[in-house]
């Protein structure tokens, strides 16, 4: 066998089925778990067996994304506990002689009064875990911290725990462990998500009304997850209940927002529909003079989450969802004749296949659509300017769980996306007789096709082993036409490709391995070590993440990127399980990393987009400190990361390495929950430190043709100012009951009205003086700061 | 026939970046902006030069030094430590002609002085040598002057429909690109009116440009006048200084339009200095470095040969509509 790739894959394949031992003694108990009041099934689950004639003798197994489980065990009696956050535990004994399937319906603790532990975890997950960088975050906690405009966010408050680092306020992007924006993939039920941002990013397009489960992962990704090489955040959304309608809603001061579920047949289908939209565009304009340059501006943000879910029998379910949300920004001006706009919006689109083919098996199938559009329109008179650019996916994905004994957990699956990137799209007309001949704009046509096996093993009760293999084969194919350049950027030839035909292609191998080693039911000792592919590009043009950023695959040009990560970390519980520790130690080193050549030729943006890129490499090490405590009317955690992160590029800073924009020194975030009132009234706040941004400044100036031109520092050569930021909340519920609550969310944001540098400019003055004596050149630097202090009140409502 | 206007591209998507950032900031009225004091970099003094040589025209030399971001700069510190009097400066030609140039008083220079040349004048196609000695340090430069290069038609264009088409214009220009060789073009303007008359030509936006994306058509260019010689205009009374600001044409303008074709290294440098000029104070776009042709440690600037002609067109003085609808045309002597 010559081809290696092949070899290694079987290999892979055979040490798989090598661990796995099959014993015919064993009976197996699978099914699902599910809330009772809504029949929403239940991610992270935990179900455990244990042997009543011999306590010690314990087995158990979580819930995959469809609240699947299915645990082996000898046949005997058993005590079955069955844990979920919020949720009443199930503790009950059954006789298990020969395989059965049972479901699990949990009732809330909530409503019965009891006390609300939102870590979202079974207690200690956390250590018992070989998935290293892996970290949930229950929705209930995510609503019950102060945020913007009291809108619960997903990102933001992702972007609180160790190692992602925000790219602050206007920015919507963020950064995991000294990588770039383009290097996290976001999911919504499996379908991907190419701009989060709301608002230029102030708020998150993920409604939390509408989210049940987050989890993001930042190191020793498994297998099954590929694409991308620094981060997953995965959203799922819900289901819709399966019992009775609901609706939740809340009213805020710049958007509000409005969830309906229900049952389409009662405990067989389910729909949900969830939107948002800002109105402040509408309210101010009765407020505007008829001249006023804000009358008639765009100025609004609207999301739509719908889902739909049948349950055809015990074994087979379909789920539909779908978001669809805008973003439109614009102005006109007092005679009408100018007018900017800009819109730009995201789709995702996901259809799964739940199939329970017996006892340890199960099939998860989806095909899933994203769409990324991004347009502005510019109008001056006759002159008519548009830009498009956007990026299409169209996916299929089948994966098979398999748990041949309660030892693996072994997930097969094979992986293909269609990816359209449009770079950029000019129109431009200028009335009878002016309009502009471009050459047509080349669209980049990409297949990522992956096949993975990973497994979950657990060696001994003290050793599990996460480890796995995934290949990618990545094509750039046509329609194509590559230019071909002198060293001084003329054209000298081309090549035209055409439709499906190969431009270029890659073929790369991924292993992943990560190792826990239990020191005891409290303490762990985990390491990974992981090599990721990453075959799609987003290059920002400027300094901060916008929409404008556009996405390239692959090509003969840009070559994959490369990430090679390896972890060390001790995670201990203390006082059972009430306090979460961990130390997190990380290096990466990243190659093909892309940023755009100095001395921009926009003209190239018509021709072949990927020639005006340049190539180099990064590194980027930290130790990451995690403190929670989840139980008790105060929780919350302390999260914090010391960081470095450095590129070198030939073509940049004179081949000299440089900090990146986003290397943090320090990170620190602290969230703090009180509880007051059990149930009724609790306070919350958060703080965050982070070292200043990088930037190249001016550092001098020089006279020419009678004007100047400015000096800079090295590349990123200047820390900003650090960045920090009190926010307070406090959640009153009014009203609760099992069929109507409200309540009020009273925020403030920056309570100490700290203004955080957003970006620094300088600026030169020439003053003439009446005499020519008094002639002089002042310079000054600025800040420019967004948010001050910002006080907001939301009501929210459920029925 | 094809017609582009690549500036006029490039300069929307300046304005769309421009407006992105409107929007990012003047949008969210709770935004503030404050002064701040800045721990700058530690920063090296270096050598600028700006040097021309044109058809027809002999060479024309300022050199001085580059300031300290945060440097108090007054006209003393301006004409003693920032402009250079004492150094050696000569060109040579290809076929081993060589002058010394002399620091003078000089019309045309931004500045008022410059080493100037007496003998040696610009020719297409031919190579020039300048040599700088200061400081006990050298630097040269090589740059050639191309070929000249006519226009097909200029003419005072209808701006929009907004402002108002009698009294407020801009200027196009009509040519044709050598298919044959990679072209990198600038042009110039010189205002002389009533109120007013240019001293120096003012550069139009961008300051140069190559015909990467209409090699060998046919195109028209609208000609922005960018005032960028303001700085030390000392002789204008400020309503001189006012209206030589202006970056339009008005009726009675006699404007002279400077047509130049240089080499791809002194086009580097206008290219990169223009973007600079224009884009590099902003925040949000990484700056590029400015590409100097001089050799030499510390040193900054360009040696930049010009093959250049001038046209002459005047308002009202014009005949003829383009394609019957948009502007008046007017046809230039060959």
């Amino acid at each position: 066998m010559k081809n290696p790739i092949l070899r290694a894959i079987i290999s892979c394949g055979l040490l798989l089925l090598a661990v796995v031992t099959v014993n015919a003694q064993r009976v197996t108990l699978s099914g699902t778990v599910k809330a009772a009041e809504s029949g929403e099934t239940l991610m992270g689950a935990y179900v455990i067996l244990t042997d009543t004639g011999n306590v010690q003798n314990k087995q158990g197994c979580i819930t995959n994304q469809a609240g699947f489980y299915s645990i082996s065990v000898p046949a005997g009696v058993y005590r079955v506990a069955v844990n979920y956050m919020s949720y009443k535990s199930i503790d009950e004994v059954m006789a298990m002689h020969k395989s059965a399937t049972h479901n699990f319906d949990l009732e809330p603790e909530a409503i019965a009064g009891e006390e609300v532990v939102v870590t979202g975890e079974r207690s200690d997950r956390n250590i018992a875990s070989a998935e290293v960088g892996r970290m949930e975050m229950k929705i209930e906690a995510i609503k019950s911290m102060p945020a913007l405009m009291g809108e619960a966010d997903v990102v933001k408050s992702v972007q609180l725990l160790p190692g992602v680092q925000a790219g602050g306020e206007g920015n919507s992007g963020y950064y995991v462990r000294g990588g770039g924006t383009d290097q996290n993939l976001i999911l919504l039920d499996e379908a991907t998500v190419y701009n989060a941002g709301h608002l230029f990013g102030f708020f998150s397009i993920f409604n939390a009304d509408a989210v049940k489960n987050i989890e993001m992962i930042k190191s020793g990704m498994p297998a099954y997850y590929g694409g991308r090489s620094a981060s997953i955040l995965n959203v799922y959304q819900k289901d819709g209940n399966l019992k009775r309608y609901e609706v939740d809603g809340g009213v805020g001061l710049i958007f509000s927002h409005l969830t309906v579920q229900g049952p389409i047949k009662k405990d067989r289908a389910s729909f949900i529909i969830s939107g948002r939209r800002t109105y402040a565009d509408v309210l101010i304009q009765p407020f505007l003079k008829p001249k006023s340059p804000l009358k008639g501006m765009k100025f609004y943000f609207y999301d739509l989450n719908a889902k739909f879910n049948v349950i055809i029998n015990d074994k087979h379910r379909l789920y539909f969802g779908a978001y669809y949300g805008t973003d439109a920004y614009g102005f006109k001006s007092n005679s009408q004749k100018t007018v900017m706009q800009f819109l730009w919006g995201n789709a995702a689109a996901s259809a799964r296949w739940n199939y329970i083919i017996n006892d340890r098996m199960f099939l998860n199938t989806s095909a899933t659509f994203s769409y990324y559009d991004f347009g502005t329109q510019m109008t001056m008179d006759v002159f008519e300017f548009k830009l498009n650019s956007g990026v299409r996916d169209y996916a299929l994905k089948s994966e098979l769980t398999w748990l041949p004994t309660p030892k693996h957990n072994i997930r097969f699956g094979v992986h293909d996306i269609l990816h359209h990137c449009l770079p950029g799209q000019y129109v431009v007309q200028a009335g009878e007789g002016f309009n502009f001949a471009l050459p047509d704009v080349q669209h980049y046509f990409a297949n990522e096709l992956s096949i993975y096996a990973n497994d979950e093993w657990d060696i001994s009760p003290r050793w599990r082993l996460n480890y796995g293999l995934r290949y990618t084969h990545f094509c750039h194919i046509g329609a194509f036409t590559r230019y071909i350049l002198d060293d001084r950027d003329n054209i000298l030839d081309s090549v035209v490709y055409k439709p499906g035909e190969l431009v270029s292609q890659y073929n790369r191998v991924e292993p992943r391995l990560s190792v826990r080693f239990l020191i005891d039911s409290a303490t762990s000792i985990k390491a990974s070590a992981t090599m990721n592919h990453q075959f799609l590009h987003q290059i920002p043009l400027s300094s901060i993440s916008l929409p404008t950023d556009v996405w390239m695959p692959s090509t003969d040009i840009i070559k994959p990127q490369m990430v090679l990560q390896a972890t060390l970390g001790v995670f201990r519980n203390f006082y059972d399980n009430m306090f979460e520790t961990y130390i997190d130690l990380y290096y990466k080193k990243m190659y093909n990393l892309a940023e755009y050549r100095d001395g921009l030729d926009f003209g190239f943006m018509t021709i072949n987009p990927d020639q005006l890129y340049t190539f180099g490499q990064g590194w980027s090490a930290g130790a990451e400190f995690f403190v929670r405590k989840t139980r008790g009317r105060v929780t919350g955690f302390i999260g914090y990361t010391l960081g470095y992160t450095r590129r070198q590029f030939d073509a940049l800073n004179n081949g000299e390495p440089f900090w990146a924009k986003y290397d943090r020194r320090h990170d620190l975030a602290i969230s703090v929950t009180y509880e007051i009132l059990r149930n009724k009234l609790s306070a919350s706040a958060v703080w965050i430190y982070q070292t200043g941004n990088t930037m190249t400044i001016p550092t001098g100036y020089y006279f020419y043709m009678g004007s100047y031109i400015t000096e800079y520092s090295s590349r990123n050569g200047y820390r900003m100012p650090p960045y920090h930021r009190l926010d307070l909340a406090v959640n009153w519920t009014i009203k609760k009951s099992r069929r109507f609550e409200t309540g009020l969310n009273f925020s403030v944001y920056n309570v100490y009205n700290r203004k955080n540098p957003f970006f620094i400019f300088m600026e030169t003055n020439a003053d003439m003086g009446s005499e020519i004596t008094d002639f002089s050149i002042q310079t000054h630097a600025y800040q420019m700061s967004l948010f001050p202090i910002i006080p907001s009140i939301l009501w929210w409502f459920k029925f | 026939m094809t017609k582009l206007t690549i500036n006029k591209i490039q300069e929307k998507i300046g304005h769309l970046a421009l407006g992105m950032l409107v929007i990012l900031t003047a949008g969210f009225l709770v935004g503030c902006q404050e002064e701040i004091d800045v721990d700058l970099p530690e920063y090296e003094n270096k050598l600028v030069v700006e040097g021309t040589i044109e058809t027809g025209q002999p060479a024309m030399v300022i050199l001085s030094k580059s300031v300290s971001y945060y440097e108090h700069v007054d006209l003393d510190y301006l004409l003693n430590k920032v402009f250079i009097r004492d150094a050696e400066v000569s060109i040579t030609t290809e076929d081993g002609q060589s002058e010394r140039l002399t620091f003078q008083y000089c019309a045309d220079s931004p500045v008022y002085f410059a080493y100037c040349g007496n003998q040696i004048r610009g020719k297409e196609n031919t190579s020039y040598t300048l040599t700088i000695k200061y400081n006990d340090q050298t630097y040269t430069a090589t740059t050639t002057i191309p070929r000249t290069f006519d226009l097909d038609s200029i003419w005072f264009s209808h701006m929009a429909e907004f402002l108002n088409a009698d009294t407020m214009r801009t200027m196009r220009i009509l040519m044709h690109d050598d298919p044959s060789e990679a072209n990198f073009y600038a042009f110039k303007l010189k205002v002389s009116c009533p109120k007013f008359k240019d001293r120096l030509w003012n550069s139009t936006v961008p300051l140069a440009f190559d015909d990467k994306t209409f090699n060998g058509l046919t195109f028209n260019y609208e000609l922005e006048r960018y005032n960028v010689a303001s700085m030390f205009m000392f002789d204008l009374t400020e309503e001189e200084r006012q209206a030589q600001s202006r970056l339009t044409f008005r009726p009675g303008d006699t404007v002279y339009v400077k047509h130049s074709q240089m080499d791809y290294h002194s086009y580097q440098f206008m290219i990169t200095g223009g973007l600079e000029a224009t884009l590099g104070t902003n925040p949000f776009l990484n700056p590029a470095p400015v590409i100097s042709n001089i050799q030499g440690e510390n040193v900054l600037g360009c040696w930049c040969g010009l093959a250049s002609k001038i046209d002459t067109v005047v308002w009202p003085d014009t005949v003829g509509y383009l394609n019957g609808t948009y502007g008046t045309k007017r046809l230039v002597r060959r």
